[in-house]
Order: C-alpha cells, then sequence, then structure tokens
C-alpha cells in the first residue's frame, strides 16, 4: 500500500534535504575542478612534446575504459594498501574528478577543433598575441559548441554521484536509504529521492538554456527582415566553416 | 621622375622567399618591393603560390628562407648579439600590427557586432578603452558606408557587407599596409563593386597595398604594378599597361588568353 503520509514526510525530510545539498555541492565541485584540468588534458593531448601526449592520452585511455565504481573503490579501500589513505570526500571528489575529467577534456577538445582556422588567423593578423588569441577568438567561440556537452556532463553528473554512496558518502540516496530504515517505505522514500534528482536535474535544465543563449550571441536567427540577406551569404560561411 | 620614385620609402623588402610543403617548393625565390602609396595587384594561376607569399608577408606563414622587411623591419627575426635568431610568437605579434590582412572569407568573429569587430583590434591588441574604440570604430564604418549596420552580427550581415567591415577592421589598426587575398571572390558579384569602390577610395588616401585578386577592371583602375606569379616565381612585374598590352612572356600571355 502507498502511503501519502509517508511520502510526504520523507519529501520534507531534513536526512534528504541534507543529502540533496551534498549531491549538490558534490556535483559542482567536482564539474568546477574537472574543467580546468579537462583544458589542460586537451592541451596536453594537442601538444608537440611526444611525452606529454602520451601521458595525457593515456590517462583519457584509462579512465574511460574503466568504471567509476571500480576507480572510487580502488581510491577510497584500495590506495590505503600502500599508504595512501583519504577521507571519504576526497575520495569520492578525486575520483569523480579524474573520471570526469577525461570526458569533459574530449569536450573541450572537439569545442576548440570546431572553431575555423580562419578565425584564429584573423586574429593574429590583427597582432594579438597567443593567449589573447585564444581567450579572445577562439574560446568564446568554442564555448558555444562547449555549452551542451558540458550542461549534458553536468545533468549525468547529479545522477552519477550516487555512486558515491558505496563509499559512505551521505549524499541524497545513502540518506533516503538510511531514512527508508526507520519505517522500511521503500517505495515512498525513493520517489521521494527521484523528485529531488528531478527537481535538480529540471533546474540545471534552466540554467543550461539560459548559458546557451548567453554564449550563442551572434548566431541566433535574425529576425525576418535580414533573412533575405542572410541567405545569400550562407554559401560563403559555409566554405568558412570548413 | 625616376628620381622622385627612390626618394618614397620601402615598405615592403621580400628577398628570395622560398616555402616549400613537404617535397613540394610552392615558392621558389619570390623577390618584391612595394613603395609606400604604391598598389601591386598580384594575379596568377590557381596553386601558384600567391596566397602563400601573402602569408609570408606577416608571417602567418614562415618562410624557409629569404628575408620579409615591412618598414625596414625584418620580420619573424631579431637581432641577438649581431645574429638574426627566430622571434617567439609574442613577439611577431606586435610586428603584425604594421600590416592589415583581408581574407576571402572575410573571416569576421560572428560573437561580435560589426562595431566590435572594427575595435577588436585596438582593445585586445593596443589596450585603447573600449568607449574610445568604438568611437573610432564607428567613424571606420561610417567610411565603409554601414554606419547603419553597427549593432549587426556578421551572420545578419551580406557578404559585400562583412568584407567591408572587414575592411575597417584592418584599418582600425591603422596599417601601414594593407594585404588583400582576393577580396571579392567569395561575393556575388552585384556586390563586387561596393569593396572595389572602398579599396579605391584608400589607394586615393595614399594607402599601401598587395592585393591578389583577378578582378581586371580594379587592375586597370586602380593598381600602379601588376605582378604575375606562376609556378612561385614572379613572372612579370609591371605597369597594368605594359602588363596587358605587351606581356613579354609565353606563361603570362597563355594566362591572359584564358581569363580575359
Ligand atoms: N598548408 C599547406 N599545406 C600543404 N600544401 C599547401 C598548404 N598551403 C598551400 N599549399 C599548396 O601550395 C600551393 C600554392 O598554394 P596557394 O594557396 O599559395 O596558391 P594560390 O596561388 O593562392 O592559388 P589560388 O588562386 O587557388 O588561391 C598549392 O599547390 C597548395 O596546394
Ligand atoms: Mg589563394
Amino acid at each position: 500500500m502507498w502511503s501519502w503520509d509517508a511520502f510526504f514526510s520523507f519529501l520534507s525530510n531534513p536526512q534528504l534535504i541534507q543529502g540533496a545539498w551534498t549531491t549538490i555541492w558534490l556535483t559542482t565541485v567536482s564539474m568546477a575542478l574537472a574543467l580546468p584540468l579537462a583544458v589542460l588534458v586537451a592541451l596536453g593531448r594537442a601538444s608537440r612534446i611526444a611525452p606529454i601526449r602520451i601521458v595525457t592520452g593515456f590517462y583519457v585511455w584509462l579512465m574511460r575504459g574503466t568504471p567509476l565504481l571500480v576507480q572510487l573503490v580502488i581510491i577510497y579501500t584500495g590506495l590505503p594498501q600502500v599508504g595512501l589513505r583519504l577521507g571519504v570526500i576526497s575520495a569520492a571528489l578525486t575520483g569523480l574528478v579524474l573520471n570526469e575529467a577525461a570526458y569533459l577534456s574530449e569536450i573541450v577538445r572537439a569545442g576548440v577543433l570546431s572553431v575555423a582556422r580562419g578565425q584564429s588567423e584573423a586574429a593574429r593578423a590583427l597582432g594579438m598575441p597567443p593567449w589573447k588569441v585564444f581567450r579572445v577568438v577562439v574560446m568564446p567561440q568554442a564555448l558555444r559548441v562547449m555549452v551542451p556537452p558540458l550542461g549534458n556532463s553536468f545533468n549525468g553528473l547529479l545522477k552519477t554521484t550516487t555512486l558515491v554512496s558505496v563509499i559512505s558518502v551521505e549524499e541524497l540516496l545513502r540518506r533516503t536509504q538510511f531514512a527508508v530504515q526507520t519505517n522500511f517505505r521503500v517505495l515512498e522514500g525513493l520517489t521521494a529521492a527521484a523528485l529531488y534528482y528531478l527537481a535538480m536535474t529540471t533546474l540545471w535544465g534552466l540554467v543550461q538554456r539560459w548559458l546557451e543563449v548567453r554564449v550563442g550571441r551572434g548566431h541566433q536567427t535574425g529576425p525576418s527582415r535580414s533573412r533575405r540577406i542572410k541567405r545569400a551569404t550562407v554559401p560563403a560561411l559555409e566554405l568558412e566553416a570548413r | 621622375m625616376t628620381v622622385e620614385k627612390t626618394a618614397v620609402p620601402l615598405v615592403v623588402e621580400a628577398r628570395q622567399i622560398r616555402k616549400s610543403y613537404g617535397e613540394v617548393e610552392v615558392l621558389k625565390g619570390i623577390d618584391l618591393t612595394v613603395r609606400q602609396g604604391e598598389v601591386v595587384l598580384i594575379l596568377g594561376p590557381s596553386g601558384g603560390g600567391k596566397s602563400t607569399f601573402l602569408r609570408t608577408l606577416n608571417h602567418l606563414e614562415t618562410p624557409d628562407s629569404g628575408a620579409v622587411s615591412i618598414c625596414g623591419e625584418r620580420i619573424g627575426y631579431g637581432d641577438r648579439a649581431g645574429r638574426q635568431v627566430p622571434l617567439r610568437e609574442r613577439r611577431i605579434a606586435v610586428q603584425r600590427r604594421r600590416t592589415g590582412m583581408v581574407f576571402q572569407q572575410f573571416n569576421l568573429f560572428p560573437n561580435m557586432t560589426a562595431l566590435d569587430n572594427v575595435a577588436s583590434g585596438p582593445v585586445h591588441v593596443n589596450d585603447v578603452p573600449k568607449a574610445e574604440a568604438r568611437a573610432a570604430a564607428r567613424e571606420l564604418l561610417a567610411m565603409v558606408g554601414l554606419a547603419d549596420k553597427t549593432g549587426s552580427y556578421p551572420a545578419q550581415l551580406s557578404g559585400g557587407q562583412q568584407q567591408r567591415v572587414a575592411i575597417a577592421r584592418a584599418l582600425a589598426m591603422r596599417p601601414e599596409l594593407l594585404l588583400f587575398d582576393e577580396p571579392t571572390s567569395a561575393l556575388d558579384p552585384e556586390m563586387v563593386g561596393e569593396v572595389l569602390d572602398v579599396m579605391v577610395r584608400l589607394r586615393e588616401e595614399g594607402m599601401t597595398m598587395i592585393v591578389v585578386s583577378h578582378e581586371m577592371g580594379f587592375a586597370r583602375a586602380a593598381a600602379d604594378r601588376v605582378v604575375f606569379i606562376a609556378d612561385g616565381l614572379v613572372v612579370e612585374d609591371k605597369s597594368p599597361d605594359l602588363f596587358f598590352s605587351a606581356p613579354e612572356h609565353e606563361r603570362t600571355r597563355q594566362f591572359l588568353e584564358r581569363i580575359l
């Protein structure tokens, strides 16, 4: 029997609210740390220096080729065997960041490669030094391409954090499981948790839309007045994109 | 007349420029000098090395050998203890400020308005305050006939309008020299004129220009010299009148027969 009372009491349970905060916190911090690491890895994979290319390539291959769950257990439970003991949160963050950065580096790489070569040439011809070419011209355009997949990664990470419950991080899923043990209302408890996840991913979806509009400046379809002109320039723009 | 001419300072001095891609030698020792205020038109068959040569002038392409000087300064190399050593990209960027470049595909920054495209050089290269750079950019856009398009993004502009913004963007750096690589080839025929008009006006104002183009009308009306490049060498370098009426080489005659 489904009990609405139990369901609503789970929804307002401070344990679950606390867990949801931990989930949001873990996701945000992991993402914030993984992104700069991903940019470094992406640069490393495009490096002129072979050993850097090999090491970063190996890292991405390893992280993407093994399950996060295995990585987490190795970091938290396995490493102490060789004298490296990490706290619960540190272990969880280490695993999430290392794993996520490997995936994000592919997004960063694709984003930078998507910017037409003519763009950086025009910037260089103006006299911009290399870092300005990257920051002023390449990065903003790469971001436009990167925001949708980065947003999806954030959404995915919100749910992937459930995995760190196995190394006893008290995020939303683990807190829910604790709460359920008081009355064994599994269905109501986990439905409430699922609703929390839905709320978080939905909210994130709104943030992502806003970000996409922000980085998409100059690319929106213009007012109908300019349609006619735009069609005339399409062949030229397509050429440029190649 | 000749005495007067040599008194005009040299803007471009390219000596024996060579460049290979793998096994293929694309530039086989090109010489070119351009004086202040001159408009030089470069012509030649596809694949002859025109773009590659033009790009060595601002070091977007590094020559394998030979030397490029712009206003007497050797591009890409600096003097260290009496020896010529290659400069870092950061230093070459400084040298490039004297040279503006206009591309076949415009290469405007799609995420910036026309105004910010034009202001981008002064703001990001010379650290000019944004308001000041925008005021100057507004004047340049008016000069190329786009006073009403300052807020438009490139995707909202026609090809001819985009190319005029690109010219204004290059001018914003107050270059000593403008390089054009087929500035009208990507344009619909009815838009070619508006871009060439701007270039003719620049010539009247004394801008030094090197233009790779197959616009014969422009060659006759606005070029001081026509340089014919084929197979990585300068085959012919003379006034437009002489070039079209009395080409010296068989290679030039064949080319002219095909395009005229
Ligand atoms: N980055 C590159 N790598 C390899 N080959 C190149 C490269 N750039 C140019 N080439 C080759 O060099 C030769 C000269 O090219 P270039 O673009 O300078 O010719 P062009 O005279 O400008 O021709 P077009 O009239 O078609 O623009 C061509 O055979 C071209 O394929
Ligand atoms: Mg070319």
